[in-house]
């Protein structure tokens, strides 16, 4: 559930009302006066259901919980990955990651910090995080990675040395949020019912204690979470002393509260607001690339689809830029693989050339794949129309409208798209989600790609439902053996060389098409100062102790 | 009539159960269920997903799943949200004053105007005034609310900047006038329809009586035209008009998503649609029967009005 409302601001009446929106934000706070002054007043969409990262469905978490909690290791605005905790980015080169055999050993070096009880923060708590994330009895989101743990020493209190069973190359995403020992061992170890532990219902999720450049103070529910700064914080005490997260569903009431200078920073601003945004004063709009992308999901078990001719044409045979320039204000850029072209290291220039628009190619190759053009203008062979139904989430517009331009671009070669949107749920639940159990032709929804290429779980041919994500049903023994080495080689230039193979080859047998790549329209009042906007699962928050307010304002 | 206050509610409690049974099987036919709420997340892998299934308890065979949450139901508790970990109760607790607040006002306001205008342009029908009411209450019926309290916040808030746009109270504030500040757009977008409605009834019903017997009688006594319209005619007048107002009374727990929505009203109406979006069972099931009970009290309550408005209802 993204959108409550549809822009209503799109509607010709309203117009008249949010053109002349170009009035100077006012003050945050402006009635509470210097004591208020410097605070940033931060929208959220949706509440986070809890401060737990671990066990946490959402996106919302992650935003809301980086003020107060610390990684070992977190990424910045460059996508590079950048010491938080630990003092370096342990990596083979600093003999900071050691390969012993089959496995390897890891060993970080922890800065001196306080939890925002006072107590020092040791590698012992980062030992705890890992207990957590190994504990059944957690609702933990994903083990994934610390399952393949063996054991942690921690020889001293800023040491910590974590033994892999195996060579476990994407090891920098582990340890996002190192939970207190002290605070949380109790509740870990109590079990509510039989298998649940109480981690999942502590006080602590709704109060957490953390370790980050701000403290929690209180959360509203429904309505807001205040953080003050700490003063004690380990990389620098914070330029500003409070943070509100504001929990607005709507858009039209998050763009007049930025207006009205209620709110600071709008994320992830709707894309239909765009141009009213514009024309406000006051106030920046970064349009940055996101790392979720739109694509097309081919589905391989169709005997149709399974033609790699078939599967070709179709990517070729559709506009990108065209649906990018139309549909999405040329916001959204062409996509052309499933690695994000932000990331320099692994992203692969060539498939771009490959995947370009091209219908008569298209219908060169539909030709060769023996399916003849028909009196109704639709191809056929053997009697049967090539004739494909398409998948979404209904209730998203952009979306709806890329469908209907999709089935004019292929009803120009020959084939025949036919739309049968369903509600989000419905195409992503398991069971009986269409994606899951394979009733679908071709799927349009969003990936998000990481920082870390690894992408096993989709083209691997061992993640085929109901083991994992490959709900293309892909195989390819080389790309099989490609995205096994790739978690098993950490040295980034031969991984690089992998990923890279890896999307040539996604390229030539187009299990899925990748489309536009999202962009993220963040729109802060410019009385902020060291706003980076954060593609990664870092977030926008990343740098909060950076940021400050402008003199005078 | 305390017996039959009694007997009604004893004989509510297996319809109740039916209800929850009922509610119970149509939510698990949603399509999704919790789990989806993890499937877009690429990390999440099968393995991760089945030990929070088992943890959420919906492993369980589907009855045994009820006979749970029964249970809980009867120990008073509602059990706990799969999402947050939170006591249900606890939840509904926090979300609970903001909706009392919001719908309870627009309820008291709409009441209020919407009886009002009703008897005054029933007393002077087909006037300029009846007229007025009429054309308001046709406008007023057919405003999309959304698009209307859209325009009320754009207009008021963002245009004109005379009210804040959302939220309870301003951040630090909490204060009764900031309060009624926060209130006035969103019980203006709640009572536009209410009033528009309840009016049209209150006229009917009005213009009915007026023309009976009793009150020509009334007024052949000689009474004055306040006390004949104020004392004879408008307490019968209201008989039919209580059913309106019981039917609407359970939504003032229920709140309004729509308005919560559009001026981030932190209410009930918000939680349920936010549990309802990540199929969060315990609180959908427990705001929903909470709401069934209310129907039928309001209903109970709607019976006993008619007897004490009108002499002729009695029950033994």
């Amino acid at each position: 559930m993204r959108r409550v409302l549809p822009s209503l601001l799109s509607l010709g009446l309203l117009a008249g009302c949010a053109g002349k929106g170009g009035d100077q934000p006012a003050k945050t706070g402006g009635a509470e006066g210097g004591a208020m002054a410097r605070t940033i007043v931060i929208h959220n969409q949706q509440e986070p259901e809890t401060l737990n990262g671990a066990i946490s469905s959402m996106m919302a978490t992650v935003d809301a919980i980086t003020p107060i909690m610390s990684a070992l290791i977190t990424v910045n605005d460059k996508m590079e990955y950048i010491a938080d905790l630990a003092e370096t980015v342990p990596t083979l080169e600093n003999k900071g990651v050691k390969l012993e055999g089959k496995g390897m050993t890891v060993t970080y070096k922890l800065r001196k910090a306080a939890w925002h009880d006072g107590k020092p923060v040791t590698s012992d708590d980062v030992k705890f995080t890992w207990q957590v994330y190994q504990d059944p009895a957690v609702k933990a989101t994903s083990r994934d990675g610390y399952d393949k743990i063996k054991a942690i020493d921690t020889p001293d209190a800023q040491t910590v040395v974590v033994h892999f069973k195996e060579i476990y190359a994407p090891y920098l995403g582990l340890f996002g949020g190192i939970f207190p020992r002290h605070l949380l061992e109790a509740d870990l170890k109590k079990q509510d019912k039989p298998g649940d532990s109480h981690f999942n219902q502590s006080a602590w999720n709704r109060a957490p204690v953390g370790s980050g450049a701000f403290k929690f103070k209180e959360w509203v529910p429904g309505d807001h979470i205040t953080y003050e700064a700490n003063t004690a914080y380990y990389r620098g005490k914070p330029k500003i002393d409070t943070i509100v997260f504001k929990i607005i569903p709507d858009e039209n009431n998050a763009y007049t509260q930025l207006q009205a200078g209620a709110i600071d920073i709008y994320q992830s601003a709707a894309l239909t607001q765009y141009d009213q945004l514009k024309q406000m004063s006051g106030v920046v709009i970064h349009e940055t690339p996101s790392l979720s992308y739109e694509h097309l999901d081919f589905n391989l078990a169709n005997p149709v689809l399974a033609d790699v001719k078939v599967r070709r044409a179709i990517s070729m045979a559709i506009n990108r830029e065209e649906i990018s320039a139309k549909i999405y204000k040329g916001l959204y850029k062409a996509a052309f693989s499933d690695q994000s072209p932000l990331n320099t290291i692994y992203y692969e220039p060539a498939v771009e050339k490959l995947s370009a628009f091209d219908p008569e190619g298209a219908k060169k190759l539909l030709d060769e794949a023996g399916w003849v053009v028909g009196e109704d203008g639709f191809r056929a062979k053997g009697g049967k129309q090539l004739k494909l139904g398409i998948a979404s989430t209904s209730g998203r517009k952009p979306r709806e409208l890329t469908e209907q331009v999709m089935k004019s671009y292929l009803k120009a070669v020959g084939i025949n798209l036919e739309i049968n949107n369903v509600p989000g749920p419905k195409l992503f639940g398991r069971p009986d989600g269409l994606l899951y159990s394979g009733q679908y032709d071709l799927g349009l929804y969003a990936w998000v790609s990481n920082i870390d290429p690894n992408n096993i779980f989709l083209w691997n041919s061992k993640q085929h439902p109901p083991a994992g994500q490959n709900y293309t049903r892909y195989s390819n023994p080389e790309v099989d053996k490609l995205t096994e080495a790739g978690n098993k080689t950490v040295n980034t230039a031969e991984r690089a060389k992998i990923y890279k193979r890896i999307q040539l080859l996604l390229a030539q047998d187009a299990p899925m098409m990748p489309l536009l790549v999202w962009t993220t329209l963040n729109v802060v009042n410019q009385r902020i100062e060291g706003f980076k906007p954060n593609p990664t699962s870092a977030g926008n928050l990343w740098n909060c102790h950076e940021w400050s307010i402008k003199q005078g304002s | 009539m305390g017996a039959y206050i009694l007997r009604r509610l004893l004989t509510s409690l297996p319809l109740l159960l039916g209800v929850t049974l009922l509610l119970f099987c149509i939510m698990h036919l949603m399509p999704g269920g919790p789990l989806a709420a993890y499937t877009q997340n690429p990390r999440v892998r099968p393995e991760d997903l089945e030990k929070i299934k088992h943890i959420m308890g919906l492993d369980q065979p589907l009855y045994m799943q009820y006979l749970y949450w029964l249970r809980s139901l009867l120990t008073g508790n509602l059990g706990n949200s799969l999402f947050t970990g939170q006591a249900v109760t606890e939840m509904i607790a926090s979300f609970l004053p903001n909706t009392l607040v919001l719908m309870g006002t627009s309820f008291i306001v709409s009441l209020a105007i919407g009886v009002f205008l009703g008897v005054m342009s029933a007393v002077k029908q087909y006037t300029a005034f009846d007229f007025g009411v009429t054309t308001f209450a046709f406008i007023g019926y057919s405003l999309p609310v959304f698009w209307f309290g859209v325009m009320l916040l754009l207009l008021f808030a963002a245009q004109l900047k005379w009210l804040p746009s959302g939220g309870v109270h301003d951040l630090g504030e909490t204060g009764l006038l900031d309060l009624i500040e926060h209130l006035v757009l969103p019980v203006t977008m709640l009572s536009i329809v209410s009033v528009a409605s309840w009016s049209r009834y209150m006229r009917s019903s009005m213009l009915e009586v007026i023309r009976q017997e009793y009150v020509r009688t009334a007024r052949a006594k000689g009474l004055d035209e306040f006390r004949v319209i104020g004392r004879h005619a408008f307490r019968n007048a209201l008989v039919p008009v209580v059913t309106i107002i019981a039917l609407a009374l359970p939504g003032i727990f229920g709140g309004a998503i729509m308005t919560e929505t559009i001026f981030a009203w932190p209410g009930i109406g918000r939680l349920f649609f936010d549990s309802l979006g990540r199929s969060d069972y315990p609180v959908i099931m427990a705001i929903l029967t909470i709401s069934a009970a209310l129907v039928v009290v309001s209903n109970i309550l709607a019976d006993i009005a008619y007897a004490a408005l009108d002499p002729r209802i009695r029950y033994d």
